[in-house]
């Protein structure tokens, strides 16, 4: 009978796997813009070399355990709690740099190719929406203030003049006045009198709900007949890229519930409110182009900086300093 | 011959007799088996306490109806179907569990033991353990957990904390 010998085969094995290798309009052509923009695109066996692990399996701690075997825990592990791993020892900081850089080099490949792809996406919108731009500037183009002042004219003026010129004044930025009280009056007719007041300002209400924080015609008509709407109003084609987003969100639920706000009828009840009308469509048509190009670009920048961050972090697991503070500094952060 | 019995001897010398087939979990004593066909000679294995060998042969009775692991050539099949860190068998995790009070101690043993012995399942089954003590805990609550001595300067720490900021959203 043959005796058996100790375990040796072990030393002709593989080490343990660590698990951590991962491996448009035409620009000539000037149809009137659409009023709305709703329909815009949206280790194993580690060298079991019979080690000498019977002083190593007295410990009971973690270090005494060999390296593989470590390693085979981290690989356990996700990024986060790698990363905390980092900060429990120089021997465990090697040990999660080991284990993070394949798979932070592995997510830097995948964003990197996915910045590439939205670059693409960024360039192509731009091409194809700037003679969009174009087209609907053109109509900021030729403004008169003569318009304004005609349609300021009105006392009284036709409804739909009237939200018309109200979604010219909450493109340029105005507000209903909030409720003031009467310099003479006592505590209890200041109570009376507010509830006379018609034009009061919900300050709690939603901005973007047509049917909240309406302009009078008081107001339009005393901001329209300034000097500055209308400088503004003409320099419109200059100007147009500092509408707040929200403005154009609000003027386009109020548009969008009026039923009465056509070409049609605006040039049945007053020409300068058909040409006004005509310029809130730009505006809004404009706007809803630049915020969605602006959405892609800010998605770009975003992606960019975030693969400009993980590549300083593969350059940290790996040790390269001199290029971590080049990056580092590149990157102004 | 899968029903003979192999006779294990512990690092204290203390023989303990398993059917052949509940040996031949552990890949190491599979192929040293193989290699030297039928003998009644005991197997020493110095590197395992009597102890953790009783241990270690419980998990083997448990799982001894398992497939087998697959071979290295497989093993990457193998380990793209393997389980999650916070996937463990409820047995598995009663019997990781030990004692309370010996608990590190004996889990860090029988990973010792499973690498030796080459008991793949085991293995992973200490590893995830452990990984899932790690888990959530802060520096300096791993350091206390296993006994481990901060050898970083203030400085280092800071520097390490900054790296990991880079690595926040990863």
């Amino acid at each position: 009978m043959t005796p058996i010998p100790r375990p040796s085969r072990s030393s002709t094995r593989t080490p343990v796997r660590s698990h951590m290798s991962p491996s448009t309009p035409k620009t000539t052509n000037r149809t009137v813009p659409p009023l709305s923009t709703s329909n815009k695109p949206e280790a194993r066996r580690a060298s079991i070399s019979i080690p000498s692990v019977l002083s190593q399996s007295k410990t009971s701690a973690v270090p005494g355990l060999p390296t593989e075997l470590l390693l085979h825990i981290l690989a356990e592990l996700d990024i986060p709690n790698l990363c905390k791993i980092r900060l429990v020892s120089r021997r465990f900081r090697r040990l999660s740099n080991l284990t993070l850089a394949p798979q932070i080099e592995e997510i830097v490949e995948k964003m990197e190719a996915e910045r590439e792809q939205l670059h693409t996406i960024v360039e192509e919108a731009q091409i194809t929406k700037r003679p969009m731009l174009r087209h609907y500037r053109q109509w900021l183009r030729n403004v008169h203030s003569n318009e304004v002042t005609e349609a300021t004219w009105y006392a009284k003026p036709p409804e739909e003049l009237k939200v018309v010129c109200e979604c010219l004044c909450i493109l340029k930025g105005v507000k209903e006045p909030p409720k003031t009280s009467l310099p003479n009056s006592t505590p209890s007719k200041l109570s009376s009198s507010s509830s006379t007041t018609t034009s009061t300002t919900d300050l709690t209400a939603d901005p973007t709900d047509p049917s909240t924080n309406r302009l009078t015609w008081a107001t339009i008509r005393k901001h329209m007949s300034r000097y500055d709407f209308k400088t503004w109003i003409t320099s419109l084609r200059t100007s147009v890229d500092t509408i707040p987003f929200s403005a154009i969100g609000r003027v386009e639920q109020i548009i969008i519930n009026d039923p009465h706000i056509t070409y049609e009828r605006l040039r049945e009840v007053s020409t300068a409110g058909y040409n006004l009308l005509i310029l809130v469509a730009a505006c809004l048509q404009y706007c809803a182009i630049a915020e969605e190009l602006k959405v892609k670009r800010n998605e770009f920048l975003v992606l960019d900086k975030e693969v400009a961050r993980l590549e300083m972090f593969l350059s940290a697991l790996e040790g390269d300093d001199a290029a971590v503070a080049i990056i580092a500094q590149a990157a102004k952060l | 011959m899968s029903d003979t019995l192999v006779t294990l001897t512990s690092q204290e010398g203390k023989p303990e007799q398993v059917p052949r087939r509940i040996a031949e979990r552990s890949t190491l004593l599979k192929n040293m088996l193989e290699d030297v066909g039928e003998s009644n000679q005991p197997i020493p294995l110095p590197n395992v306490s009597h102890k953790i060998l009783k241990r270690v042969l419980e998990y083997c009775i448990h799982h001894k109806d398992d497939p087998q692991p697959p071979s290295d050539d497989d093993k990457d099949s193998f380990d793209s179907s393997r389980k999650r860190s916070d996937d463990i068998d409820e047995w598995d995790q009663k019997f990781i569990k030990g004692k309370e009070e010996e608990h590190n101690e004996e889990l860090f043993q029988i990973i010792l033991a499973a690498n030796y012995l080459d008991i793949k399942p085991l293995l992973d089954l200490g590893c995830k353990t452990v990984a899932n003590m790690i888990k959530g805990k802060s520096p300096e609550q791993i350091r206390e957990m296993f006994n481990i001595e901060n050898d970083f300067t203030p400085e280092e720490e800071d520097q390490i904390r900054r790296e990991n900021e880079w690595a926040a959203d990863a």
